[in-house]
């Protein structure tokens, strides 16, 4: 079995195969799992806000400039940036807040960053209003999913 | 930004004193809704990382119900009450008589019960903090939220300080021993510039 790392929120963290990425608790935020699909290298990060503009402090809370400072550590572990894939999960709005929806924005931002560098994204599970917990294993490159469901039990997907 | 670098002891331990009384308000208005003995026990205040939250919790995926209310006026934040899933159940039961079956489809009644309790401890909470600081305070709309317990506090703190990377929880423990342990808790999230506020009024830097 592959050693599970667990990321904290606002985190991340990138490994080689074999590894499993976790993080738990996706309300607002979004995990970004990104893979390069041959040489089976690739990072997650627990993304809390859309953007900023600060160059010091804790960076990969941000999906800007976050996502771009992990696909740079997952390059320089030897992966090649035409063979990257995405995917994501999260961004609901737990609680029904009116006004702005940070979920959503998180989405769209990392949505936003992942265009500007030309990685495709291969599968999503977003929006609506209940947290999950995800599984991003290297070996295969499959996302599961863990969301509150009816009856009170654990609902698993997988992307 | 952190916490724990603006934050002494001292202050923390006024956080620890503020969530005993408010705490203690909270219990008395639960204890008179449902006419039963409810103990509190002592309240423990900690600033934990953003990234350590999911370790300080002991089931970070258990499904809980939880009532949001938001704090409003000089020193704005936001309450939580929670309740694990059977404690949830058994508290409405003492209200309406009978146990729902499935917390995550609640029926009206069920739902505006748990939000009206929430409302209550959360309400006396904030009304004994306004004492104790004459700070002008109310609060807001509750907000019922069933889900994942590290996703309900990550979510809350997220949105009570989205600059800081650590969090302070004023966190107190309630029972209801006579009924076989029916345990939550009651957690304050100040935000940003309430503590100084908070911690101006009463006279300490």
């Amino acid at each position: 079995m592959a050693g599970k790392i667990i990321i904290g929120i606002g985190e991340y963290a990138v490994a080689s195969n074999p590894a499993i990425l976790v993080t738990l608790g996706l309300g607002s935020c979004v995990g970004v799992c990104i893979r390069d699909k041959k040489k089976r290298v690739g990072g997650m990060i627990h993304v809390m806000l859309p953007e900023t503009n600060a160059t010091t402090g804790k960076l990969s809370k941000y999906a800007k400039p976050g996502i771009e400072i992990m696909v740079n550590e997952i390059l320089k572990k030897g992966a090649n940036l035409r063979d990257l894939e995405a995917k994501i999960a999260g961004g609901a709005a737990m609680f029904q807040s009116k006004g702005f929806d940070i979920g959503k924005r998180n989405v769209e931002k990392v949505k936003e960053v992942l265009l500007s560098l030309k990685i495709p994204l291969v599968a999503e599970d977003t929006g609506q209003n209940r947290a999950r917990s995800i599984e991003f294993h290297l070996d295969t490159g499959e996302l599961f999913i863990k969301k509150v469901g009816g009856k009170e039990k654990i609902e698993l997907s997988k992307i | 930004m952190k916490w724990r670098d603006k934050l002494s002891d001292m202050q923390l331990d006024v956080l620890q004193e503020i969530g005993n009384i408010g705490a203690g308000n909270a219990a008395t208005s639960l204890s008179n809704m449902i006419g039963k003995t409810v103990d509190i026990e002592v309240p423990h205040a900690q600033i934990v990382d953003l990234s350590d939250l999911y370790k300080v919790l002991d089931q970070p995926e258990e499904i809980t119900a939880a009532t949001v209310v938001g704090i409003k006026g000089d020193a704005p934040g936001k309450m939580l009450m929670i309740f694990p899933s059977q404690a949830a159940k058994k508290l409405i039961s003492f209200l309406i008589g009978q146990e729902p079956e499935d917390l995550t489809s609640l029926d009206e009644m069920g739902q505006s019960v748990l939000k009206e309790i929430g409302n209550i401890m959360c309400s006396s909470y904030i009304i004994a903090l306004s004492n104790f600081t004459s700070l002008f305070l109310e609060s807001d709309v509750p907000m019922l939220v069933v889900d994942m317990l590290g996703a309900i506090i990550a979510e809350t703190s997220i949105q009570a300080a989205e600059e800081y990377d650590d969090v302070i929880m004023v966190e107190n423990l309630l029972n209801i021993s006579e009924e076989g342990d029916v345990k939550g808790f009651l957690m304050l999230f100040p935000e940003g510039e309430s503590l100084d506020k908070i911690f101006s009024k009463l006279g300490i830097q």
